[in-house]
């Protein structure tokens, strides 16, 4: 039961991290119907440049690493933000309608470049983050065994409080209206006197800072990365977004969780079970897992049936 | 000008098909093939055949397939394991390998095909990963791992003139001449035939070799192109048979006269490209194999004679009944439904076919390469063969030949290249050219304008290079000159005439680089030779990947008959790259 539970804590903080990928999949994929493959490489360059702000421009505020922590969101969040921005504009705007394929190339092209550029920007191999950040936050001790380290309270409350801020902002505000409006019909959007290409700027700030963001963080709790974290990381936050129906903002939290929390308790529970190697497998699960679950629901989770043409 | 170039006279299709492949079969044979060359064009040719495999499902029946990948591996594997365990000479595991790549292709799409585009597309990436880590982690225990399998076979098969390879081939080239000729009158039919055999049987102990057996068999295959001749051009009886026999006579004297020569010729290039292996004894018949040597160049003919029998198949497919269902069902799935089309089925045996074509190229790729190995198969590739299908246009079969010059080729031959060609010869001139002359013809300006302005960037690029005699400068020119193209249309959305500012921004841009050029030249060039292209190869890859959908997102080579089932009017083959256009201005 403690490994249980330890277990998933583990995929909890894990699945948050998915979670707020996913967010700017399904945010995009809401309002164009594009799966826009370079977003795993803008959230594996919020990593890249958290690490380059934190070991040059703020390496000499280690000593005081929530302020130098601080200070690289707010620049990675502009900076992933403005890239996402600058992508849209050259990459998918002119493609809008073209037809689905495409965009489709368009985006892996623009990954690539984006790897190609963090490849040679960092070095093939691992980089680490400077050691001791945030290293003073308290444990917090649960029941004997099981215990969250401050590093992943601290996660947990951020991806928490990212999430329901852009739940909240998606729902409540009139921004947020004129993005549902415009996920919807964008002719109809327009009649109604809001600015499609506008609104769909702002998403693509919005899902890649937040990404961005996750990178950071990702880089923080892990400590090390290299340029494909992107790829490998961004394809299974899609897969989440999937899972809990794409284009439903509270369907890729649950997404996320699902499959940082499955992932997790395979690679503990894999030798029980009688699969000796689990963790050799460990990418495959979150295949396996979308598969099951779209021929089960082939809308996902959370999603909603709808008939592509009438 | 686009008027004068309609009114020149247009050659037949087939008069294309026949020099390109005159191209194909001669290519081997020139200058700059090396060894290395010769290799990489077979490396070509099988994602060749893998691009028009993959045409079929993405193409033709318009559904995403990003796992490719998977069935090529498959196929690949198959090949290499029952060659290695079981000792199958690696052409014969041909059907056995499509069986696998298309019954697994139905296995996996058969629950998913009811899902919608992008859901599709992203089971397909799943599938394909899967498959990946199945056999790097070494799935029940035959896949070798991470490291792969070693020591595939290479194409064995029997020698064309030892007894008893000769006569079966005549019988088959009979039965196929008699099933071709049915409707062509008791001449061409009977009387070739009995030609052919003849001389199938003559000219060997004419010349006095049985090597001369592969001659025959030329011949017979040329009795069938004079057939379709005689036929086309309905000519008599007395004619047909004049025709047939003078085929006949000039290979007979062809093998009297120079069947030594020819005969040595042919030991020659054996001893050269293949090893001939001792006799097995195969159905109570003694069979002597040739087996391929590792050069190069007999890979070449035999990937070429796959591409080319594909070819000719998706053509066929193409205009067949299926393949038109499989337009309808891209262009219109409800509609299609409504007219009686069995939507999943014709889906699924899009995906069958395609898979196990894939899976035929895996065959080819294994007897090449020899090592199968899992990151063969990864991702990137099933990228690449999107890409080749929808860079060169979707469905189209032209478009896949360029495609893959663009994915395969053309990345490879720039591992060559040195950056310097930037600034040295004639490199920048050729790329200043093209940079202006797709301006000019992209349709972003139109007019006298767009001439000034084209004038004004190259004046820019040559001044400084050419007042301060520093070649590198060249460098900073292009680039420039790159910003301004990009930028132009931008400027061009807010201000009427951006030419005063076109022309304010290179004129400081030259005096400048007149004032700091001397130092900065020497710095360019030692950026420019430290950089290496080949770190920036898939960066580039995808840059040209964005920059070919902008300008045409129906691909480079466009299907004709995209479109054409919803409406009459056959403006919508336009409609797509103008849309953009107008969206993008």
């Amino acid at each position: 039961m403690e490994t249980f539970l330890q277990q998933l804590i583990n995929g909890l903080t894990i699945g948050g991290f998915y979670a707020v990928v996913a967010l700017g999949y399904t945010m995009v994929y809401g309002v164009l119907k594009l799966i826009n493959f370079a977003h795993g490489d803008m959230f594996m360059w919020g990593t890249l440049t958290g690490w380059a702000l934190l070991t040059t421009v703020f390496a000499s505020l280690t000593d005081m690493d929530v302020i130098a922590i601080l200070a690289a969101s707010i620049v990675v969040l502009a900076f992933i933000g403005m890239m996402g921005m600058t992508i849209e504009r050259t990459a998918y705007r002119p493609l809008r309608s073209a037809g689905r394929l495409s965009p489709i190339i368009s985006a892996l092209g623009a990954a690539f470049m984006l790897q190609a550029v963090a490849r040679n920007a960092s070095g093939a191999r691992w980089r680490t983050y400077p050691e001791g950040l945030l290293a003073e936050l308290p444990d917090l001790q649960l029941t004997g065994k099981v215990s969250l380290s401050g590093l992943q309270v601290l996660m947990l409350v951020i991806c928490g409080a990212v999430m329901i801020g852009l739940y909240l902002f998606v729902q409540r505000t009139r921004i947020g209206t004129a993005m549902r409006a415009v996920s919807l019909d964008h002719d109809v959007s327009r009649m109604m006197g809001i600015n499609v290409d506008r609104i769909i700027s702002l998403v693509f700030f919005i899902g890649p800072a937040l990404g961005g963001l996750a990178g950071l963080l990702i880089g923080i709790y892990y400590g090390s990365f290299n340029f494909t974290l992107g790829w490998v990381f961004g394809l299974k936050a899609f897969i989440a977004a999937i899972l809990g129906g794409i284009g439903n903002i509270p369907g890729a939290v649950i997404g996320g969780f699902i499959l940082g929390i499955s992932e997790t308790m395979v690679v503990a529970y894999g030798p029980d079970i009688g699969l000796a190697d689990a963790s050799a497998w460990k990418d495959a699960i979150a295949y396996v897992l979308l598969i099951t679950i779209l021929i089960a629901r082939p809308t996902g989770i959370l999603g909603e049936t709808v008939a592509e043409k009438v | 000008m686009n008027q004068a170039l309609k009114r020149l006279p247009r050659p037949a299709p087939w008069v294309w098909d026949a020099a390109l492949l005159l191209l194909a079969v001669a290519l081997p044979y020139l200058s700059f093939m090396d060894r290395s060359r010769t290799s990489l064009a077979v490396y070509a040719g099988i994602y060749v055949m893998l691009g028009l495999s993959l045409n079929i499902v993405v193409g033709y029946a318009g559904l995403f397939q990003l796992g490719h990948a998977a069935f090529f591996g498959l196929g690949a594997y198959t090949a290499a394991i029952l060659s290695i365990e079981h000792n199958i000479t690696i052409l014969a595991t041909i059907p056995i390998a499509a069986l696998v790549a298309g019954g697994a292709a139905i296995l996996v799409s058969k629950p998913i095909l009811h899902l919608r585009g992008d859901y599709l597309c992203i089971v397909t990436i799943a599938f394909g990963e899967i498959f990946r880590i199945g056999v790097t982690n070494n799935a029940f225990g035959i896949t070798g791992g991470s490291n792969g399998l070693f020591g595939a076979g290479r194409p064995e098969y029997p020698l064309p003139w030892i007894s008893p390879v000769p006569e079966i081939v005549l019988v088959l080239l009979l039965i196929v001449y008699l099933l071709l000729t049915q409707r062509s009158g008791p001449v061409l039919q009977w009387g070739g035939a009995a030609l052919v055999a003849l001389a199938y049987f003559v000219l060997p102990p004419l010349g006095g070799h049985d090597q001369l057996f592969v001659l025959s068999m030329a011949m017979g295959l040329l009795a069938f192109v004079m057939v379709a001749f005689l036929r086309a051009r309905r000519i008599g009886k007395t004619g047909q048979v004049i025709g047939l026999v003078v085929v006949v006579g000039v290979f007979l004297l062809f093998g009297a006269l120079r069947g030594d020569p020819l005969a040595a010729s042919i030991d020659g290039n054996v001893d050269k490209y293949f090893n001939i292996e001792d006799p097995v004894k195969v159905l109570g018949v003694e069979w002597t194999p040739v087996a391929f040597k590792r050069d190069a160049r007999p890979y070449y003919f035999l990937v070429l004679g796959f591409i080319v029998l594909t070819v000719l198949g998706m053509r066929r497919l193409q205009n067949s009944r299926l393949g038109r269902a499989w337009l309808y069902v891209r262009e219109d799935q409800l509609a299609a439904e409504a007219m009686g089309i069995d939507t999943t089925q014709i889906k699924l045996i899009a995906i069958a076919l395609g898979s196990a074509w894939a899976g035929v190229a895996g065959v080819l790729y294994a007897s090449r390469f020899t090592v199968v190995a899992p990151e063969s198969f990864n991702f990137l590739q099933s990228v690449i063969m999107f890409c080749i299908v929808v860079l060169g246009g979707s469905g189209s079969i032209p478009g896949v030949l360029v495609g893959t010059l663009g994915m395969v080729v053309l990345p490879e031959l720039l591992r060559d290249v040195g950056p310097t060609f930037l600034y040295e010869g004639a490199g920048p001139f050729v790329i200043l050219a093209l940079l202006l002359g797709g301006y000019l013809f992209a349709g972003r300006a139109r007019g006298q304008a767009a001439v000034v302005e084209a004038g004004l960037m190259a004046a820019a690029f040559f001044a400084p290079a050419l007042a301060l005699g520093e070649a590198p400068l060249y460098v900073i020119g292009l680039f420039m000159v790159l910003v301004a193209i990009i930028v132009l249309p931008m400027l061009r959305r807010r201000i009427a005439n951006p030419l005063p500012w076109l022309a304010g921004a290179l004129a400081i841009y030259t005096i400048v680089m007149l004032a700091v050029g001397s130092q900065l030249g020497p710095d360019v060039e030692r950026e420019v030779t430290a950089f290496r292209i080949m770190d920036w190869r898939d960066g580039l890859m995808g840059i040209a990947m964005v920059t070919m959908m902008v300008l045409r997102p129906a691909g480079i080579i466009p299907e004709r008959r995209q479109g054409v089932v919803m409406s009459p009017v056959v403006e919508t083959t336009d409609a797509a790259p103008a849309a953009a256009v107008q969206q993008a201005t």
